[in-house]
């Protein structure tokens, strides 16, 4: 992208009666420096910064007119006054021309006199000669050398961030933001590449502006949050699969999720750090197949995988939040909630029921589910499903709501665009823009199928996160009719997005419940500090820590031969007893070395 | 470390127990919960790691083994090479004391052993070498300044002194003088200090034609012809014996008397300008080992014996003798250590059964045999110890080479040691020379070199088994107190001047005074 820089002596051309006539009577900005810094470009944009502090942002482009045979920028009618008032107020105007022939924007942003601005560039680095350089101006000096003109831009981008939209810039330039742009740019028409970045920016400052009452701000304060957590337990949470191959079957799937506690100031290593692992094989969670009424049924294995790993992560989560002493705070690695409308025991899933054994292992029996849900579905012969994923997962969705301890679900590389149309649904709600300005940034997302990370990445700061958004993640009408009744009575859950690198992907964060708007910044204190923790990789650290713990093995998923398998089931099944055979299971999803992640082959 | 498992017999019919025996080479820490950028964090942020949510107490130790071989799983005395896998995952244990000296020791139980130190890691583990290994197919002990090779080169001379095993010991700083200053220590032993002192009796009258050569370009046939001339004119029959620069000063005289009748004019002079230039060196020389004595004035500096006409004064059993090469030039020390040499070497290789065997201890051994690199081939003592270290073992003359610099030395003569005891080594150059010399050092022991610390080093060769990480026995007791840093501050504060620089300080006085006008 090039960049031009013109600083003007607004004084100075105050007394020349040709430009004071072109900006005051024919509302035009005469280019006065050097004509070709536009290029071959017929169209811009401008963005300036009114005497209130607000920006105005015309993203409509201007042609470009010439004014005796100068080229020009118009000045709107509806900036016009402002722009003349704070011509004659203001000593210095700084012009910026940004961008490509295609996509030029002119930034115009007035200094109140040379100390408020050349003496402050001089100030930063002693080295720079601006005098050397007609700086200050006495008429209008386009700023020719990159040195000087770097040091003026950090200048201005410090001094109105939003105005340049640095934090967008400086996002979508970091390289590996850039290097997943560009594989995604190859995935959308040329046409719609050429400006991909800059509607990005559009967006991004637009979605920005729209949404500043809603935008959160957290100091880095290291020691004052963990001060305020010293003593608390707080848990990380997260789960593990594992496939054994060579068996025809998608079964046994060994699932594992595991939880890390610790207590921030403990020193004692015995009562600081607490590990534990609730292992279980897919068959032992999903067994109850006389639900499915479908005689010629096959089960969608991949879902089949995940209904389980929905089911045991949050259960797992659910169990320890009742655990005394109980905890400060507990954070899932994943989403809180999933969309489980697809895990019925119909077409196309044909998922069984939860095993009655396992529920009651783990405190829930029939009459909880019973009595907690109402319509539950039945089957034609009128069985009432009450052991459906469907209703164990509304069930264990409910009581995760009724929870008092903030529990989080943390979501990293969130492809989906669920908080972009949340935010643009509040806003219309709330009247910041018409549902035409939303179905337009509705348009454009889908146009350039950016996602919830590209957008909020573009709009948020380093340590500022999205008041959290009451999102339905489970909608009626995505369910089978027989479980449609059902859907509104899961939980909403609360949904925010919070940045906590320059150049890295915002994350999302879920919350359980609405919490009172001082205990949210407090989690969001302690989620933002641990993934300080993470400089690089911005994200908690205690996910990154249960992430290696939970992991399955490799030489579990792939070095337990069929051979192996085959035979020790084979000597289960000789056996007849289902307990060895339960036993054997559930070995087979543990690691003897349970810290290990990913041991070298 | 060992582990037990099962292998195939060699008739592959059954299969036996063994135990295989492994030396750990490398161990690493490693936490993998704790994330290196977050400890930066930490460091950046002046944060407790307690005090956050990072983990610390899943921190893992990881070792490799380098296997040394296999043994019956019930007598460790025969070490055979293994040639079947380790079974993964087997348990790995740390043998007991007694089983690692009998897995060190084997089969030669009767065999005498220098005691050097104990492993490194497992003090309760003594490592000692075959002494015979030692003193008759020569040792090497390498290290950087302060690695221990003096104090390993001491542990060896006592052992050895135990054992009346007689030694000389060439000593060119005077490291080794301190053995003197602890003789009582060495109950029934005789310890010799000896200054080069070289003189010149009817058996010997090669010695100053062998210095010419040596120390100058050497003579051509003619002016040896009237070099000769002169030694016959002079009489040293009977018990006459003079010192080398006496002797030169009457061959001067007698040159000086011969007839120039039918020579070039120029061959007297020449011969006469050598002989002034072996005896102005030499004189010089002795003035300088002269001073050094009168500053070492505690010890008793006995002249030098001749190797050719008095070898048993050198070599006795119980006896170490130490000649003190301090004030010497390098090519005089070089040619004085190949007289010395090359005599008691001949005196063994001819069968006179005047002298016993005996060990050379020789101390700077690169200013002795320097590499080719080195451009010092033409050093006197190089090829003595060549062939020293070659047939040697023959007629019981053994060398222990001691060196701080192994890459300046000659690889030929280095790569004929059987035992190496390699300590402390940084310099990269003297690392690569080292892994190139010594057959048994692996890659990963040659990696330990720069970590090792004072008296912790590697032993490798016949003398043991296989290599060894050894930490050598300090015999405290023989530290001398006489000689140590010299405390140059003091000598500073108690400087009185001198003539030369009260003349100096005149002269500055005049000039500042004529600034001054």
């Amino acid at each position: 992208m090039n960049r031009n820089l013109i600083a003007i002596n607004t004084a100075s051309l105050r007394a020349d009666e040709a430009v004071w006539r072109a900006v005051t009577v024919k509302k035009l900005l005469p280019l006065l420096a050097d004509q070709h810094l536009i290029g071959t470009a017929k169209e811009y944009a401008l963005r300036y910064l009114k005497r209130d502090r607000t920006i105005y942002a015309a993203n409509d482009k201007n042609t470009i007119p010439t004014y005796k045979g100068q080229k020009c920028f118009r000045i709107p009618d509806e900036i016009h006054d402002d722009f003349i008032s704070n011509w004659k107020n203001s000593e210095y105007l700084f012009i910026s021309i940004e961008g490509t022939d295609a996509a030029l924007t002119v930034i115009a942003v007035f200094a109140e006199s040379a100390k408020s601005s050349f003496d402050q560039i001089s100030s930063r680095d002693a080295t720079l000669r601006l005098n050397v350089f007609d700086l200050p101006p006495i008429r209008a000096t386009s700023v020719t050398s990159p040195e000087l003109r770097s040091a003026i831009y950090k200048w201005l981008g410090d001094e109105h961030s939003d105005l340049f939209s640095i934090n967008a810039h400086r996002f979508l330039n970091s390289t590996h933001i850039l290097t997943s742009l560009f594989a995604h740019i190859g995935s959308i028409s040329s046409k719609e590449s050429v400006h991909f970045i800059d509607r990005i920016r559009i967006i991004g400052d637009h979605f920005r502006k729209w949404m500043e009452p809603r935008i959160k701000s957290i100091e880095k304060d290291h020691h004052d949050l963990w001060g305020h957590v010293y003593g608390e337990r707080i848990s990380f949470i997260d789960g593990g699969m594992s496939r054994i191959i060579g068996l025809p079957s998608v079964e046994p799937m060994g699932i594992r999720v595991g939880t890390y506690t610790v207590i921030p100031g403990e020193e004692r290593a015995e009562e600081r750090e607490h590990w534990s692992m609730d292992s279980a094989v897919i068959g032992d969670i999903l067994s109850d197949r006389s639900i499915i009424e479908d005689q010629d049924y096959k089960t969608d294995s991949k879902r089949l995988q995940e209904a389980a790993r929905y089911i045991l992560e949050p259960l797992s989560l659910l169990t320890h939040s009742k655990k005394i002493p109980l905890p400060y705070i507990c954070l899932l690695h994943g989403p809180l909630q999933n969309q489980f409308s697809q895990y019925d025991e119909l077409r196309p899933a044909y998922i069984p029921g939860v095993d009655a054994d396992f529920l009651a292992a783990r405190g829930i029996e029939k009459q909880d589910i019973v009595n907690d849900l109402r319509d539950i579905a039945t089957t034609q012969s009128g069985k009432q499903l009450w052991n459906s994923a469907m209703a164990v997962y509304a069930f264990i969705m409910r009581r995760i709501n009724e929870v008092d301890i903030p529990m989080l679900g943390v979501v990293e590389r969130a492809a989906s665009k669920a908080m972009i149309h949340t935010s643009l649904k509040n806003l219309v709600d709330d009247g910041v823009i018409t549902r035409q300005t939303s179905s337009r940034v509705r348009s454009e997302i889908m146009q350039l199928d950016v996602d919830d990370q590209i957008v909020f990445g573009c709009l948020l700061k380093p340590g500022e996160y999205i008041e959290p958004m009451e999102v339905t993640k489970n909608p009626a009408n995505r369910a089978n009719d027989r479980w449609r009744p059902l859907m509104p009575q899961i939980p909403k859950i609360f949904s925010t997005v919070l940045k906590c690198g320059e150049d890295a992907y915002p994350f999302r964060v879920e919350f359980n419940r609405r919490f009172a708007d001082d205990k949210i910044q407090e989690v969001m204190k302690l989620v933002y500090h641990t993934s300080l923790l993470l400089p690089r990789y911005a994200f908690p650290v205690g996910i990154d820590i249960v992430d290696k713990f939970a992991k399955i093995p490799d030489w579990m998923s792939k070095g337990i031969s069929s051979h192996l398998a085959a035979n020790v089931f084979r000597y289960c099944l000789q056996e007849g007893d289902v307990r060895t055979l339960r036993l054997m299971r559930t070995l087979l999803s543990r690691s003897p070395r349970d810290f290990f992640f990913r041991p070298k082959a | 470390m060992t582990t037990d498992i099962e292998i195939p017999s060699e008739t592959g019919s059954d299969k036996i127990n063994v135990t295989v025996w492994g030396r750990i080479t490398e161990l690493s820490r490693f936490n993998p919960f704790l994330p290196a950028e977050a400890t930066v964090e930490l460091a950046d942020e002046g944060l407790s790691l307690t005090d956050t949510v990072l983990s610390n107490t899943r921190d893992q130790v990881e070792g490799k083994v380098l296997v040394l071989g296999r043994t019956s799983s019930n007598d460790y005395s025969a070490l055979v090479p293994l040639n079947y896998p380790v079974q993964p995952g087997a348990v790995v244990r740390m043998p007991k004391p007694a089983d690692i000296r009998r897995i060190l020791i084997g089969d030669d139980e009767d065999v005498h052993r220098l005691e050097l130190g104990t492993l490194i890691g497992r003090k309760d583990v003594s490592v000692a070498l075959k002494t015979n290994i030692i003193v008759a197919r020569h040792m090497a002990i390498l290290a950087m300044t302060g690695g221990g090779k003096t104090v390993a080169a001491r542990r060896v001379i006592r052992e050895l002194l135990d054992q009346n095993y007689p030694l000389v010991i060439l000593d060119p700083h005077g490291d080794y003088l301190g053995l003197w200053e602890k003789r009582k220590l060495f109950k029934d032993k005789q310890i010799n200090l000896y200054f080069p002192s070289l003189s010149v009796n009817d058996k010997n009258l090669g010695l100053v034609a062998y210095l010419v050569s040596q120390m100058t370009q050497g003579l051509t046939d003619a002016q040896k012809e009237k070099f000769h001339e002169a030694i016959d004119r002079i009489d040293l029959n009977g018990d006459r014996e003079l010192s080398v620069t006496n002797f030169i000063d009457l061959l001067l005289k007698e040159l000086s008397g011969l007839k120039k009748k039918g020579t070039h004019p120029g061959t007297i002079p020449a011969v006469r300008r050598g002989l002034n230039m072996v005896r102005g060196k030499i004189g010089a020389m002795e003035i300088a080992n002269q001073k050094l004595r009168q500053r070492l004035s505690q010890y008793k500096w006995k002249p030098m014996p001749d190797p050719l006409t008095a070898p048993e004064q050198f070599v006795r059993p119980g006896h170490a003798s130490i000649v003190y090469l301090g004030g010497y030039d390098h090519l005089t020390q070089s040619t004085i250590v190949a007289l010395v040499l090359q005599h008691l070497f001949d005196n063994r290789a001819s069968m006179a059964n005047t002298i016993p065997p005996f060990l050379t201890i020789v101390e700077e051994a690169h200013n002795f045999i320097p590499s080719r690199g080195e451009g010092q081939m033409d050093t006197p003592s190089v090829e003595i110890i060549r062939k020293v270290i070659t047939e040697g073992r023959k007629f019981g003359v053994g060398l222990l080479l001691v060196s701080q610099r192994p890459s300046r030395l000659d690889e030929t003569t280095l790569s004929q040691c059987n035992t190496f005891l390699v300590f402390r080594l940084v310099n990269p150059r003297d690392q690569a020379f080292v892994e190139k010399v010594m057959e048994n050092l692996s890659r990963s022991d040659s990696k330990l070199l720069p970590g090792f610390g004072p008296g912790e080093g590697i032993v490798s060769g016949q003398a043991v088994r296989f290599p060894l990480l050894v930490r050598v026995k300090f015999d405290k007791d023989l530290v001398p107190q006489g000689i140590g840093d010299e405390d140059f501050l003091s000598a500073v504060a108690e400087w009185t001047g001198s003539t030369q620089a009260e003349a100096v300080e005149r002269g500055d006085s005049f000039e500042k005074d004529l600034e001054g006008l």
